[in-house]
């Protein structure tokens, strides 16, 4: 799997214009996860927001999240209902791809 | 250059900022990538819509932009720069990953276009390698990286997880990216889901169970073969090279691979040597290679010349 950049919150802040407290609010939800790298999650506690990194695919789905909300109108009861099913249709999505490959590859 | 923004959402000069934001979340819900992952046009048009709707939605950049027109906006690095789409990110996703096809009739679906084109029956088990590596449950999960080596030799980890609860993580000898490994199975509270990203090493590289390493030799050694020192794994020993090796050889260190489970055969470190000339040729060297040379002319591509004559054979 291709290794991505990762940047601190206060970062990606800065970069995106995404508000910290919007990204810490989604850690804590775990609408996203950060990426934890096991030897600094032994020594330093993971709750605590200074410790997290995102990537790229991770302030894509803030990014998603943030326009579902302000764009959609979609609150947070219905946030994770419509993500697990995105998150649902992109791994069928991938299978498909893959399937499609698979098939190409047996037919040449 | 920008397009007219009031055209690209379909509003009047005179609209209401409420009016632009019905129009703007209206072709939004329509147009938006995530949506219709794939299709190029909508993601065109929602960038266009999207950056109509950053100008617009601002008073003030609407005022600047009804003053100076369409030119003082255009140009590159304009409004509407944005990072991928969340789908973009997708292939494979960290996200879309966790999810069982299992059960789910997904399998029985592309079962049966197995079935008809009788590929099944031909390929035996082949369907596995396409529905293979799935099969997490969803719930709480997270990711963790660990290095290379702790991967192959496995390692142990206390970690407090942000709800508070404490876990020592067992990471098995041999685990590879994907791994997943289930937290506080069979306790009251909710399982949690550590899935393995192992940080790749620049020296080694994994091939199943074997370990694979380049190692520079000197053209001497080379020549005469000698002893060298290799790192593995967990250390470094000493290599024996026999004399007359050149560039890609390949060399077995038996059981210095990965090991996946306490008794299972270990794989071994393949050692491919890549010879290096020193940094200058100095007249010594030049003279005893053109002497040499003179006397054992050899050539080394003679095999590569009778491929292409037979491939281009194989063609006619």
């Amino acid at each position: 799997m291709p290794h991505r950049k990762r940047q601190k919150l206060e970062q990606i802040s800065a970069e995106t214009g995404i508000e910290y407290s919007f990204l810490v609010d989604l850690i804590r939800k775990h609408w996203i996860t950060p990426l934890t790298d096991l030897d600094r999650w032994s020594t330093t506690p993971i709750d605590v927001p200074v410790n997290w990194d995102l990537d790229e695919e991770d302030v894509a789905r803030a990014r998603l999240i943030l326009e579902l909300r302000n764009d959609f109108g979609v609150n947070d009861e219905a946030m994770p209902i419509i993500l697990h099913l995105l998150d649902e249709l992109y791994a069928v999505r991938a299978r498909l791809i893959q399937l499609v490959g698979a098939l190409d590859k047996k037919a040449s | 250059m920008v397009k007219d923004p009031y055209a690209s959402l379909g509003v009047k000069k005179s609209a209401t900022q409420d009016e632009i934001k019905a129009a703007y979340r209206e072709l939004a819900k329509k147009l938006h990538p995530d949506l219709n992952p794939g299709n190029k046009q909508a993601e065109q048009q929602f960038k266009e819509v999207n950056e109509a709707y950053t100008l617009l939605s601002d008073p003030k950049k609407r005022e600047e932009f009804d003053r100076l027109g369409e030119a003082a906006f255009g140009g590159p690095g304009g409004p509407g720069q944005r990072g991928p789409f969340y789908y973009e990110t997708q292939e494979p996703g960290r996200y879309s990953r966790s999810f069982s096809f299992e059960g789910s009739g997904f399998e029985d679906i592309f079962g049966s276009i197995f079935n008809r084109m009788g590929n099944r029956a031909q390929s035996g088990g082949g369907r596995s390698d396409i529905f293979g590596e799935f099969g997490a449950a969803p719930g709480q999960a997270y990711q963790i990286e660990v290095d290379f080596k702790d991967a192959v030799l496995g390692a142990e980890r206390e970690v407090t997880l942000p709800d508070g609860r404490h876990f020592t993580i067992k990471i098995p000898p041999g685990v590879d990216s994907g791994t997943k490994l289930r937290l506080g199975r069979g306790s009251q509270e909710r399982e949690v889901l550590i899935e393995i990203q192992v940080r790749p090493s620049s020296i080694f590289k994994r091939s199943g169970n074997n370990l694979e390493i380049e190692l520079p030799i000197s053209f001497s050694e080379a020549v005469l073969g000698g002893e060298v020192r290799v790192p593995v794994i967990d250390g470094d020993v000493i290599l024996k090279i026999p004399p007359g090796v050149s560039t890609g050889s390949r060399l077995r260190l038996r059981g210095k691979g990965v090991t996946s489970r306490v008794g299972a055969k270990s794989g071994d470190q393949i050692v491919e040597l890549k010879i290096v000339m020193p940094q200058k040729i100095d007249p010594e060297l030049k003279e005893m290679a053109e002497r040499w040379s003179k006397k054992h002319p050899y050539d080394p591509r003679t095999s590569l010349w009778r491929d292409l004559e037979r491939e281009a054979h194989r063609a006619t």
